[in-house]
């Protein structure tokens, strides 16, 4: 059991000051989007826009303004809501409240939202190496010397094969460099002695971007391995797929270590490539199951622990473990869901909906703030309630539960701005599950704080989400325990391919990455399940801020978000 | 010595609410009937056929089929439905959140303890029925007429379902993209004007009068911060609570769940 850790009084002090602002600006953001000071109506003139149906979205009139020359255009028609038998805009189409900014729910599809694309991209383009290995063979077999000025050279080499370079050709063609201006390679290494020779531009320094005791932490858990993170450019993984990062990473590399080193064709090389495709490499996720046929660094092999690590507010602002939960929270929705479920399982736009929902009127920031303080309050705080203490969990997860759906049934106006069902009770198996998780520093308990959850949902609305949505946790709760694959397993390494959760939205990693990032911000430790995955997206040379990814979402469905992987500098100018 | 049977319980708790949801469970309790309405209306409001017509069948009646010999087929009574071959149809239902007298659960657990042959899918915000046509029919037509309805917060929609969550409207009705339903005001009555696919009516279809907020409250089925709250339903807790307890102990060690 991990050691029980209190806020104190006085971030408790904060928290509650806090919660205050957070709920007088909720309620002033659905006054406002709503223009109705009674938010705790349960009626309200919801046809009073209906004359006006898809033209009260701005977007949206864009949007069919530009369908409309692109039929033209095209001689095929396009998008038009004319024809649609039921009317959009029958009641008001209300922004969602992101970050103290109204958007409009168009803003948060992935292919109208570039920072959720350069999130995933990310995901996608890297993969981890060893470079242990590889030294090993060059010095043993080879009977070459590694110094840091071989390494060093090496790291100068890879950043030219790994844009496409070619070093042991005399006419290969090579990728114009504006394409591949985000493919590079960076270590990192445990051994502080090694990291000082590294040149600068390489590192991805631990003492430096880490708190001295999370530095400490990772440095002992990664050791005196030498390590490279390599990031393909984005648009590689944007033509290809994820799977195409461990084979592109190999092949340059293995040219790289040539050119470095002075080697040639021989037998020695493959080893390079063998080590980099398989032997000693770090993936983000592993290929799906064969019916849902995705490669490697692809969703659904993602852990949710893996995403909690990718999360860096921890790092950055090690004081507020609530901004990390509220910030892991929203990769977990984009990433572990909607990317998974919504985009490459169902497609089209329904479910796509739903982060905006999720995220509206800052309903998470108020209510993982508020079960911190009831946990600290009535559980002896983060990490206080020992995991086998079925009654306190319990208990927690009824209180948590209880809370969030009497704050909606208070404000009616609330509810309806969050109006999807499924969405309103996948946010609260979330901060049931977080509550639970956070109380016990538990990622596991924090999933059958979870499972409660969705019993009593269904005992006190009677209903809870999707067909089949309490199948779950009825069938699940007996068998996670087991940690047998294909039946249970740690919850840090849950990924949607665990098929107990595999055929059912909100319930894979999303809620994995949460819970994952609740426990492990309650043991305060330096990463949720791999140092590696922790320190390779602490790399500051990423456009997408892992720090605040919440923010780069809302200024995406702004448009202001710019992304990497661009093709303008391939095709016409326009 | 022969072994005692078993009590039939039926959803746990001492509030009004637990009550409802008992008698809604249990098949031995009658439902009210608070309103008439006529078997024509029904099959209007369904739009799956026209009143008077025939309901088309999918197979020829079982009598005329020269079924094989099958141990199942002995032992299951087919529903006078099946007999004849009718076709699968389907009816969905729509509760508000605020204060419909019905909701998803219940709902399926009332059709599975009082019909035969019924399929049930249970969502959010809708209940869809799947049935032998004509025993679809006679379930609307109990439905409309009970007390698990209101013409208000309850409405069928075959399609466009969502909007539970939505306030209601100024006349207190649930929200409906389709608009089939309207509040008429000089008989404060609720009339379908379209059909539950939205197909408008030849003539409006009155289906009564909403309840009071204070009925709908006696009659609730879920629990709510303005009527009885679920904090206060302890024994319900303690049930969810033993279940989820010990499936998790048996999954992990029978053992661990001996005496509990």
């Amino acid at each position: 059991m991990a050691e029980s850790r209190k806020l104190g009084e006085k971030k408790l002090k904060q928290m509650e000051s806090e919660r205050d602002d957070l709920e007088r600006v909720m309620l002033e953001s659905v006054s406002k989007i709503f223009g109705t000071k009674d938010v705790k109506s349960e009626t309200g003139d919801i046809y009073k826009f209906e004359k006006l149906g898809w033209r009260q979205g701005k977007s949206k009139r864009e949007y069919v303004e530009s369908a409309s020359r692109i039929a033209k255009e095209r001689g095929i028609p396009h998008l038009n809501p004319e024809i649609a038998r039921v009317k959009t805009g029958t009641r008001q189409l209300v922004p969602y409240f992101v970050e103290g900014e109204y958007i409009e729910g168009e803003g948060f599809h992935p292919l109208n939202n570039a920072a959720i694309q350069q999130a995933f991209d990310d995901v996608k383009r890297t993969v981890i190496i060893g470079l242990d290995q590889a030294h090993e063979i060059l010095e043993k077999r080879l009977c070459k010397e590694v110094t840091p000025e071989s390494i060093n050279f090496y790291l100068e080499s890879v950043q030219h094969t790994m844009a496409g370079g070619s070093v042991a050709q005399e006419h290969l063609g090579y990728i114009n460099p504006e394409c591949t201006r985000d493919c590079y390679v960076k270590v990192f290494t445990g051994d502080d002695e090694l990291a000082d020779h590294i040149d600068k531009r390489y590192l991805i320094d631990i003492n430096k971007l880490f708190p001295a005791d999370q530095a400490k932490q990772l440095k002992e858990a990664t050791g005196k391995k030498l390590y490279e993170v390599v990031r393909l450019p984005t648009m590689a993984v944007r033509a290809g797929c994820g799977g195409l990062a461990r084979r592109w990473a190999a092949l340059q590399k293995a040219m790289a270590f040539i050119n470095a080193y002075n080697l040639t064709g021989q037998a020695a090389i493959s080893d390079f490539v063998y080590g980099a495709k398989h032997a000693d490499v770090v993936v983000m996720g592993t290929p799906s199951a064969y019916s849902r046929q995705f490669s490697d660094n692809e969703p659904y092999g993602i852990p949710g622990g893996y995403y909690a690590d990718m999360v860096q507010t921890l790092r950055t602002e090690p004081d507020k473990p609530e901004e990390y939960i509220v910030n892991a929270s929203c990769i977990g929705l984009i990433l572990g869901t909607q990317i998974t479920y919504g985009f490459y399982m169902i497609g089209g736009i329904g479910l796509m909906q739903s982060i905006g929902m999720y995220m509206s009127g800052n309903v998470v920031d108020d209510s993982v703030r508020y079960f911190m303080e009831y946990v600290e309050r009535h559980h002896g705080g983060a990490c206080g309630v020992r995991p086998g203490d079925f009654q306190r969990i319990a208990e927690i997860s009824k209180h948590m539960n209880i809370h969030m759906q009497e704050r909606w049934e208070e404000y009616p106006a609330l509810m309806e701005a969050q109006w999807s069902s499924y969405t309103r009770n996948a946010l609260m198996r979330e901060m049931c599950g977080d509550a639970c998780a956070w109380a016990t520093g538990n990622a596991d308990i924090g999933r059958m704080g979870d499972y409660l959850c969705v019993y009593h949902q269904r005992a006190y609305q009677g209903r809870s989400g999707w067909y089949s949505y309490d199948s779950i946790p009825l069938y699940d709760l007996a068998s996670k325990w087991t940690m047998r694959p294909e039946y249970g397993i740690v919850e840090e390494l849950l990924a949607n391919n665990y098929s107990a959760v595999s055929p059912q939205i909100f319930s894979g990693a999303q809620l994995s990455t949460t819970f994952s990032a609740s426990a492990h911000a309650a043991r305060r430790d330096a990463f949720c399940v791999n140092p590696l995955v922790k320190i390779a997206f602490a790399d500051p040379s990423l456009k997408f801020d892992w720090a605040h990814p919440r923010k780069c979402v809302a200024e995406g469905a702004l448009g202001k978000f710019m992304p990497e992987g661009e093709r303008s500098p391939i095709i016409p100018a326009q | 010595m022969p072994k005692k049977k078993p009590k039939v319980q039926f959803n746990p708790g001492t509030t009004i609410v637990a009550e409802n949801n008992r008698k809604i469970c249990d098949p031995s309790c009658e439902i009210d009937k608070v309103r008439e309405v006529s078997m024509d209306d029904v099959v209007l409001l369904l739009g799956h056929r026209k009143p008077g017509e025939g309901i088309p069948t999918v197979h020829p009646p079982l009598d005329e089929m020269g079924e094989p010999p099958c141990p199942i087929r002995e032992l299951v009574e087919p529903t006078p439905g099946a007999r004849a071959g009718d076709r699968l149809n389907y009816v969905q239902i729509s509760d508000a959140y605020h204060f419909s007298p019905g909701s998803p659960y219940p709902r399926a657990r009332k059709y599975f303890s009082r019909y035969r042959g019924v399929d049930i899918g249970v969502l959010t915000s809708r209940t869809v029925i799947e049935m032998r046509e004509r025993e679809l029919e006679q379930l609307v037509r109990d439905e409309l007429q009970s007390e698990t309805f209101d013409s208000a917060r309850t409405t069928l929609k075959g399609i466009t379902t969502h909007g539970v969550a939505i306030r209601l409207d100024q006349d207190g009705l649930l929200f409906d993209a389709l608009r089939r339903v309207k509040y008429n005001k000089e008989k404060k009555v609720v009339m379908y004007v379209k059909d539950q696919l939205g197909v408008p009516l030849d003539h409006p279809i009155s289906i009564g009068a909403p309840a009071s907020e204070e009925n709908l409250k006696k009659r609730a089925l879920q629990y709510h911060r303005a009527n009885i709250r679920y904090s206060e339903e302890s024994e319900m807790h303690l049930a969810i609570e033993r279940m989820w307890q010990l499936a998790q102990l048996m999954g992990m060690n029978p053992d661990k769940a001996a005496g509990k």
